[in-house]
């Protein structure tokens, strides 16, 4: 069906160009979702389109076969089967479409790709109950248009017209679609569109980059960001539960099914054959559409969504990109004066707890649920400690960031970062997380027991020095030990040592200790605070 | 027939600049004890942080008087067809009120634009100069005027300081008051926003301090222009326009921050200004 000159696909090649535009799309998720506000402002577009081509392209794996109508057919099948949400379940009419177009086709070039992507919209005009412009659907026919009388039969060429046209779609969505134009958005399954031929094209030309995140068409109205009008708009709205299932039976009529449809519910789309159909459907009563198909067939692969708790996630979310999130840290710490040094960068919020005394799930818990925003982020300052946050922050309703910080000496160092609003909670906590390699961590203790731990040989009380958290020099005296830490720690970069002495010491004790290995170290400065922590002579920030 | 621009001494125009552009420059008042001082006029820089940092006294400082504001446009008014007066931020000092005052007072024959820079050093320097360049070129009142305005919402102006100490004297430490702590030392960055001086970021050394500083400048867009002031560290200075100059579309300006400023950020401190394209 091609010209000799031009590329030509068998079927695994076919399914390969679907898996580099699949890895485009998982690299936009993010952007996708948060564009999402048609036909519920649910932020789920990407993370659909990206689960529905992700089955599509690893169920179809181990049945493709060298011919692309197999191929094809196998894909199409897998679409029906795993399409998720209203842009996943219109998105599979683009692999159903294709494998109509393709049917009589050994391999897939330029003009098999032109009749796919006619043959995809004409099937995703079908399948929709109530198809409006300015989404998906325009975007689809569209880019079909625009390939139709172009004059190469080369598949980089089309793919290059095709995602030309598919943006320039994208770019007038919002003139198309009332509710983009007052959200400020362009649509966001009409992008996702684009995103996965930018992919097809970028797998034909032989170009890697994959994880590129793109940019979209800025509408005309705005910056690119979401309304905040728009935001109060919806936040008033009810939009139900999003129904999904599939109906296996004979002799299914899809025209009646939508017609039931449309009478209890919006946004409905109904895909496949007589015998196996997808449905989708926006409802506030799920039961009643499920009992009725369940007379009609047996309906499995059932997955009902509160759209108005997803709704509330999305603005939230949406919200903090505007106008940043008020956030609290909570941090593990064990000592006072280490409690007050986070203190003093504006930390109010503790839980107990160090090497020997693990706090419980449960306490982190409580003390996430017990924080005054609803954005918090932890320091754990343990890395057993943070796997315990990790959990907690699963189990909270709130939004958490565990930031990994191994030690305490880390955790101030993030705590550095700080600041309570203006900032996303990503964004504090990626800062946060930056400032942890600045620093390596000195601690000092006595040993419990004898121990020959690689190059150090250890016995029961003598002091011993960790360097991040690795056995790395023990001797009979503190000073000694010190030193020897700080010949390995140090190197031409270092400027400063921040020495937190513990409960085993106290002032004037730890004030000797400083002056008699300040000497030995004249170019680093060393500053002596009080941590207060028990069971460590010292805590070390070396930086 | 021509605009002219006049300024205060917080601006920290190098006086090449100042000359070259034929900007004028009412000076503000810095006390020792119980002597005034007229900002780099009767006290040199050099002078100045010589005393700061010796002592016995710690400086206080004022703005320019209505008289002073009244006798600068008088004296610049023959002949031009309006004045363009571009100042420190009103947030962080009351010079804006003295030119007001004083251009009611002054009663020249030609119409007086003031311009709140809500910026404060090179920040208002820049915005100065791009406004004398206006007028140089022949620029209207109004064209001078919108030049300097513009040039209000593309500057910016971070600051290291190295002790807090000075700031919290001078009771200007604004919205920048979370970062002040005694247990440990802070080697903290500030930024003038909103014409306030706020939190930019802190660091614990002085190398991760510069090396902040010199990314803040490509954080807030391409960089049209930039001054690096310096209070008593040259070399640092020089070292980092010398980094930062190949990312400059327009001028590389090394400044230093006069009396009136080095009152605030103390010595060592190192800042950098930018009108982003």
């Amino acid at each position: 069906m091609t010209t000799s000159q031009s590329v030509s696909y068998d079927g695994p090649q076919l399914l390969s160009m679907f898996d580099s535009a699949l890895r485009l799309i998982e690299a936009n998720v993010p952007e996708l979702n948060r564009l999402n506000v048609f036909p519920v402002p649910d932020g789920d577009t990407g993370t659909n389109m990206y689960l529905t081509v992700r089955d599509i392209v690893s169920k179809s794996g181990p049945q493709v076969s060298d011919s692309v109508a197999e191929t094809s057919s196998v894909m199409a099948r897998e679409a029906l089967m795993g399409g998720r949400g209203n842009s996943g379940v219109i998105l599979s009419h683009f692999f159903i479409g294709m494998a109509e177009a393709l049917e009589d086709c050994a391999d897939f070039g330029g003009s098999d790709l032109v009749r796919s992507l006619q043959s995809a919209s004409v099937h995703a005009y079908g399948g929709v109950g109530h198809p409006r412009e300015g989404t998906m659907l325009t975007v689809m026919r569209e880019t079909a248009d625009a390939v139709e009388n172009n004059d190469t039969d080369d598949l980089a060429g089309i793919l290059g017209v095709a995602t030309e046209a598919a943006l320039a779609s994208v770019a007038r969505t919002p003139t198309l679609l009332p509710v983009l134009y007052r959200a400020g958005l362009v649509d966001a399954g009409g992008y996702g569109v684009y995103v996965m031929l930018e992919g097809m094209r970028r797998h034909v030309l032989g170009d890697a980059q994959l994880d590129e995140l793109l940019v979209p068409p800025q509408p005309d109205m705005g910056d690119g960001s979401i309304s905040p009008d728009f935001l109060d708009e919806i936040e008033e709205e009810e939009f139900g539960f999003c129904t999904q299932f599939l109906l296996q039976g004979e002799a299914l009529d899809k025209d009646s099914l939508m017609e039931k449809l449309l009478e209890l519910g919006t946004s409905p789309v109904v895909i496949g054959s007589e015998e196996m159909l997808r449905i989708h459907v926006h409802t506030y009563e799920p039961d009643q559409i499920v009992q009725y198909a369940a007379a009609l067939g047996t309906v499995s692969h059932e997955n009902i969504q509160d759209m108005d708790e997803q709704r509330e996630r999305y603005s939230a979310d949406r919200r903090s990109e505007l106008e940043g999130d008020d956030t609290t840290v909570v941090a593990v710490v064990q000592g006072d004066g280490l409690e007050l040094i986070f203190r003093e960068h504006g930390i109010e919020d503790f839980v107990t707890g160090g090497d020997t005394m693990n706090p419980s799930v449960a306490d982190l818990i409580k003390a996430i649920e017990d924080a005054p925003t609803e954005a918090v982020v932890m320091l754990p300052n343990n890395p057993n400690v943070a796997l315990a946050a990790g959990q907690a922050a699963n189990l909270s309703s709130k939004r958490v960031r565990v930031v990994q910080s191994r030690t305490v000496v880390q955790g101030i160092a993030a705590a550095l970062e700080y600041a309570p609003e203006g900032l996303t909670l990503d964004a504090l906590a990626d800062s946060m997380e930056d400032r942890l390699g600045d620093v390596r961590t000195g601690e000092i203790a006595l040993a419990s027991r004898d121990a020959d731990l690689g190059d150090v040989a250890v016995e029961e009380n003598q002091v011993i020095a960790m360097l991040d958290r690795e056995l790395v020099f023990a001797s009979d005296s503190i000073e000694d030990t010190l030193t020897g830490l700080l010949q390995q720690a140090l190197d031409d970069e270092s400027e400063l040592v921040t020495m937190y002495w513990g409960d085993l010491l106290d002032e004037s004790g730890a004030q000797d200790m400083v002056s008699a290995i300040e000497d030995k170290f004249p170019e680093i400065e060393f500053e002596l605070v009080r941590g207060g922590q028990p069971h460590y002579h010292f805590f070390i920030s070396i930086e | 027939m021509a605009i002219k621009v006049v300024t205060d001494s917080v601006s920290d125009i190098p006086a090449n600049i100042v000359e070259e552009l034929d900007i004028t420059v009412v000076p503000a008042y810095v006390r020792f004890g119980n002597t005034d001082y007229k900002d780099g006029v009767e006290l040199t820089t050099d002078q100045f942080f010589d005393r700061l940092l010796n002592g016995p006294d710690y400086p206080a400082t004022s703005q320019p008087s209505v008289g002073d504001f009244s006798e600068a446009y008088a004296g610049v008014a023959d002949g031009v067809d309006g004045i363009v007066s571009v100042h420190v931020s009103s947030k962080l000092s009351g010079t804006i009120n003295s030119a007001q005052q004083g251009a009611g007072v002054a009663n020249v024959g030609c119409p007086i634009e003031i311009v709140d820079t809500l910026q404060a050093s090179m920040g208002a320097g820049l915005v100065t100069i791009t406004a004398a360049k206006a007028a140089r070129d022949g620029g209207s009142l109004e064209e001078v005027t919108a030049a300097a305005r513009d040039a209000v919402s593309r500057s910016q102006c971070v600051c290291l300081l190295d002790t807090l100490e000075y700031l919290i004297k001078g009771g200007r430490v604004g919205k920048a008051q979370g970062m002040i702590g005694s247990l440990l030392k802070i080697k903290p960055l500030i930024i003038v926003r909103d014409g306030e001086v706020d939190n930019f970021a802190k660091e614990r050394t002085r190398r991760k301090a510069v090396s902040r500083l010199s990314r803040a400048a490509g954080e807030f867009g391409s960089i049209e222009s930039l001054a690096v002031m310096y209070s008593t560290s040259t070399d640092e200075a020089e070292r980092l326009a010398d980094t930062l100059r190949p990312s400059v579309s327009g001028d590389t300006t090394i400044a230093r921050f006069g009396p009136a400023l080095g009152t605030y950020v103390g010595p060592n401190a190192l800042g950098i200004a930018i009108l982003t394209a």
